[in-house]
């Protein structure tokens, strides 16, 4: 294999994987303040697609505009998701919690194929689509941008956890629920702003994702799926561990699909996935339950 | 009073639901909803296996479709393009459901909470996109076509009604079954693991053992079920057996209520009808299925069995109080 | 020593950085109610799990009527007849108080899956006589009045209680419990110290007991072992123990108020 063709896979490994990883990202989030797997996270990432594509073509807005607008609108959803059906019922079990986000992300996918279409849209790419060649192989400008807006997030949310008081209120619910509580952190905020920002980092993905990939009503099935796939791989609760997961599954997607075969690659993440947890069964980065008698 | 039930065992709850479902055909102004009927006894079938895992052992499977799927397409595969009698097809299809469960069990069990469901779920999702892409033998994503009617003792079970009450007989040994080995020592291991690793295992429980058991049992159960499916309707696709199926099927567990087989059972049942019900609204349907799924949850957290559990419960408590403290320890068992 | 129903001979477990226990040597007689007592934290949880193997000894041989126990998991253990109960309870809330006691025969069982599945007679017969033991046993603690309760209903000190009738009805060997009276008003730490004499006396139950309640300590135990830091102390007979001058400096002399908490 020659070195344009593994940087050609590299690359595009790496676009789709920081969504992945974004994805993963915002499950971690909901994860660390409500012990829940939000299945609706996947929706959040076509909300961000979708509402821009909306926003752009049928608003005729600007581009920039509309992408500000879906993440406001998402963020939105992802509040109102919080506020009426998750709230009301936060001392369920577990599995009653998630069930009803699978509910909840039924609704928001039927809803946009409903209010728009069933068709694939696509949205522009950001700053035109002259390839850069880089040793023999090319890199779309949206996969810069999509990298680019990635590592800013992350740092955004590492700087939000480790200064603000805020994130580090969410970090101590995630670590002590009753601790957190007994200082006087409202556990309820808590849980409100993690359903805002991971329905806008989920957002961001899909804004980002939507001109390289296309997008409809139903993309946030198989990006929800990855995402979660992600952030197993990087280990439950880590929010770094599930941005690294995403970009090792799409990294390893695309070499997968490339130099294996590509009517199996949605497989091999998934075989990987799969050893991995058989040898380290708390993800790369997770710690390993501790058990307490 | 314990003793008499010990007696009668599963016997009598599921002799009078054998006896509703086979009076129900009467009632129906249409064949049409034999053939709903037929498909929720076969959802149920799985299901009533999902919740002895799920419900009783407290083990998430998000894969459990694709158990289903592999006994359909052996059997498919077995009897259409190699022409195996019928029954030698049910010993390969289930024989191998119970292989691939005992292999892929065994390290993913293993795992332990939402580890647990993404295990699972990737097996699901291999296994699904298998289906799709060794077309050759599946068919690839358009399915599988030709697989022969069901027969039995050298007669195919042509009629729609014949075939429901073949399902029904099924899906009543199957919670026979499944209810005698919940009232037995096996059952209370399976709580136990459920409420509390290490007492279970500081009682003399083996959890590797008893998991891998209840895994393949239900996975047995999703075999029984796909082998039923495939030769009902004669052709089978991926789609049948993917993802969505998967979480499906532990809806309709939780729904039911997992403190119960039976609640396996009504959840099947609600589930597998509600969008024949819902298809009057046309477009707003799967808007309408949603919805009722966060509200069920929402408001029934002990889902449809344990719904009317408790209402019977604050109804008996508001006229005969002191009745309800024998009452209540009994319905724990159903 | 030929006698000594268990045998903890230099065990060490270390949890990272902490070692919880630091060669642990100490022996059970049969017939006898030997306490564990030592400040929070001392290690005598860690002991009692390196005996029924939920935890791994880093060294150190444990054995159990002669036969060493080390790395057999935890459920072989049971089997042996060597039982425990537990610092915070664990009940299965999911179940009735008949059926956890039930449960906790499960070593005894004989019958197999198949004979679940179509009720054999021998099932019929090896069920009825679960249950009969199982109504036994909740006799001898005093709660057969509430077996089809939930057993998430029971007051606390009831659910302490069924632990016991859980371990009782298994017949074990050798029993260990977790500080069973964290959480019981004087009453009931009475009654308890009577319900475990009981054991010993009527049952012929080997009990190894963890306890904080000095005065259910001194009252029932034949033997004391003292752990402070991982490591044993002192050894010896109440009296003994109660007139050594270190014990009574580390240990009985500033808290014997100890909570429930503490987690481990
Ligand atoms: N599973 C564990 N992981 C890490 N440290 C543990 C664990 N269990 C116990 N410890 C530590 O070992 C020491 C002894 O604990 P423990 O045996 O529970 O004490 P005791 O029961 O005497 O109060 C404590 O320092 C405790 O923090
Ligand atoms: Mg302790």
């Amino acid at each position: 294999m020659d070195v344009s063709s593994s940087l050609q896979y590299l690359f595009s490994g790496l676009t789709v994987g920081a969504t992945y990883g974004l994805t993963g990202l915002g499950f971690t989030i909901i994860f660390n303040t409500t012990g829940i797997i939000n299945f609706a996270q996947g929706e959040f990432v076509m909300l961000g697609g979708m509402l821009a594509v909306i926003c752009q073509s049928a608003l005729g807005l600007p581009l920039p505009l509309a992408v500000l607008l879906a993440m406001l609108g998402a963020t939105l959803i992802g509040a109102i998701v919080e506020r009426v059906a998750i709230r009301p019922v936060r001392t369920a079990p577990p599995i009653n919690l998630v069930i009803i986000t699978i509910g909840i992300s039924i609704l928001i996918r039927s809803a946009m194929m409903l209010l728009w279409d069933k068709d694939t849209h696509t949205l522009p790419h950001f700053s035109g689509t002259d390839p850069i060649t880089v040793l023999g192989a090319t890199l779309m400008p949206q996969s810069l941008w999509i990298l680019g807006i990635t590592a800013v997030v992350l740092y955004g949310l590492r700087t939000f956890f480790r200064r603000s008081i805020f994130g580090k209120a969410m970090l101590a619910c995630a670590h002590q629920r009753k601790a957190a509580w007994l200082v006087g952190i409202g556990v309820e905020g808590m849980v409100l702003l993690s359903f805002m920002i991971s329905a806008l980092v989920g957002a961001v993905g899909g804004v980002m994702l939507a001109p390289m990939t296309m997008t409809s009503y139903d993309v946030g099935i198989l990006l929800g799926l990855k995402g979660f796939a992600a952030c197993i791989l990087g280990g439950l609760g880590n929010p770094f561990g599930a941005a690294a997961g995403g970009l090792a599954i799409g990294v390893l997607e695309s070499f997968g699909a490339g130099m294996i075969s590509s009517a199996y690659k949605d497989a091999f993440a998934f075989i990987i996935l799969l050893l991995l947890l058989f040898v380290r069964p708390s993800g790369l980065f997770g710690k390993p339950e501790v058990r307490r008698v | 009073m314990i003793v008499s039930r010990l007696a009668s065992g599963a016997l009598l709850p599921v002799g009078a639901f054998l006896a509703t479902m086979l009076a129900v055909p009467f009632l129906l102004p249409n064949p049409y909803y034999l053939s709903i009927l037929s498909l929720a006894c076969m959802n149920a079938i799985t299901a009533v296996g999902l919740n002895m895992l799920l419900g009783f052992a407290g083990q998430i499977s998000l894969g459990h479709a694709a158990f289903c799927g592999l006994a359909a397409y052996a059997t498919g595969i077995a009897t259409a393009t190699y022409g195996l009698p019928m029954w030698g097809s049910f010993l390969l299809a289930i024989g191998l459901v119970a292989l691939v469960a005992l292999l892929v069990g065994m390290p993913t069990l293993k795992l332990t909470g939402h580890y647990l469901a993404m295990g699972t779920l990737g097996f699901g999702i291999i296994v699904y996109i298998v289906f799709n892409e060794s077309i050759e033998w599946t068919g690839g994503p358009s399915g599988m076509v030709g697989i022969p009617r069901l027969a039995l003792f050298g007669h195919e079970l042509w009629e729609d009604t014949e075939y429901y009450h073949l399902v029904t007989g099924v899906l009543c040994l199957v919670l026979l079954l499944s209810l005698n080995l919940i009232h037995s020592r096996f059952g209370r291991a399976l709580k136990a693991i459920h409420t509390s690793e290490k007492a279970a295992m500081c009682i003399g429980v083996d959890i590797a053992r008893y998991k891998l058991f209840v895994f393949v049992l239900s996975a047995v159960y999703a075999g029984i079920a796909g082998f039923l499916y495939a030769h009902y309707l004669g052709f089978i696709a991926p789609s049948s057996f993917g993802f969505h199926v998967s979480v499906q099927l532990v809806v309709m567990v939780v729904l039911g209520g997992m403190c119960s087989v039976w609640g396996a059972v009504a959840g099947a049942f609600f589930l597998t009808m509600l969008p024949e019900f819902l298809r009057v609204f046309e477009n707003v349907e799967t808007l309408i299925y949603g919805g009722i799924l966060v509200f069920c949850m929402m408001f029934m957290p002990q889902g449809i069995v344990g719904g009317i559990g408790t209402l019977f419960r604050v109804l008996r408590r508001s006229f005969r109080p002191e009745a309800v403290s024998a009452q209540t320890g009994e319905e724990r068992n159903g | 020593m030929a006698d000594s129903l268990l045998q903890c001979r230099e065990v060490c477990v270390r949890f990272g950085g902490v070692q919880a226990l630091s060669s642990v040597s100490c022996t059970v007689e049969k017939g006898t109610i030997t306490s564990i007592i030592g400040p929070n934290g001392a290690g005598k949880t860690t002991l009692l799990n390196a005996v029924t193997g939920t935890v791994d000894p880093a060294s150190g041989s444990i054995l159990f009527a002669g036969e060493g126990l080390t790395g057999l998991p935890p459920h072989v253990r049971a089997g042996r007849g060597v039982l425990r109960t537990f610092q915070n309870l664990e009940i299965f809330t999911n179940m009735t108080v008949l059926e956890n006691v039930m449960a906790g025969r499960h070593r005894m069982g004989r019958y197999g899956v198949l004979d679940a599945f179509f009720r054999t007679p021998r099932y019929r017969r090896e069920e009825r006589a679960t249950r009969d033991a199982a109504m036994h046993a909740l006799g001898f603690v005093g709660l057969e009045s509430m077996a089809l309760l939930p057993a998430g209903e029971l007051a606390y000190g009831n659910q302490r209680l069924l632990e016991m009738a859980r371990v009782i009805v298994a017949a074990p060997d050798l029993l260990l419990l977790d500080e069973p009276a964290a959480g019981l008003n004087m009453q009931e730490t009475r009654q308890l110290g009577e319900l475990i004499r009981r054991m010993r006396d009527e049952l012929g139950i080997t009990v190894a007991l963890v306890e904080h309640d000095m005065e259910l300590v001194m009252d029932v135990s034949d033997r004391i072992l003292v752990l402070s830091f991982g490591a044993v102390l002192a050894e010896g007979t109440p009296l003994e123990i109660q007139r050594n001058p270190e014990v009574v400096a580390a240990y009985l002399g500033t808290d014997d108020e100890e909570t429930t908490d503490g987690g481990a």
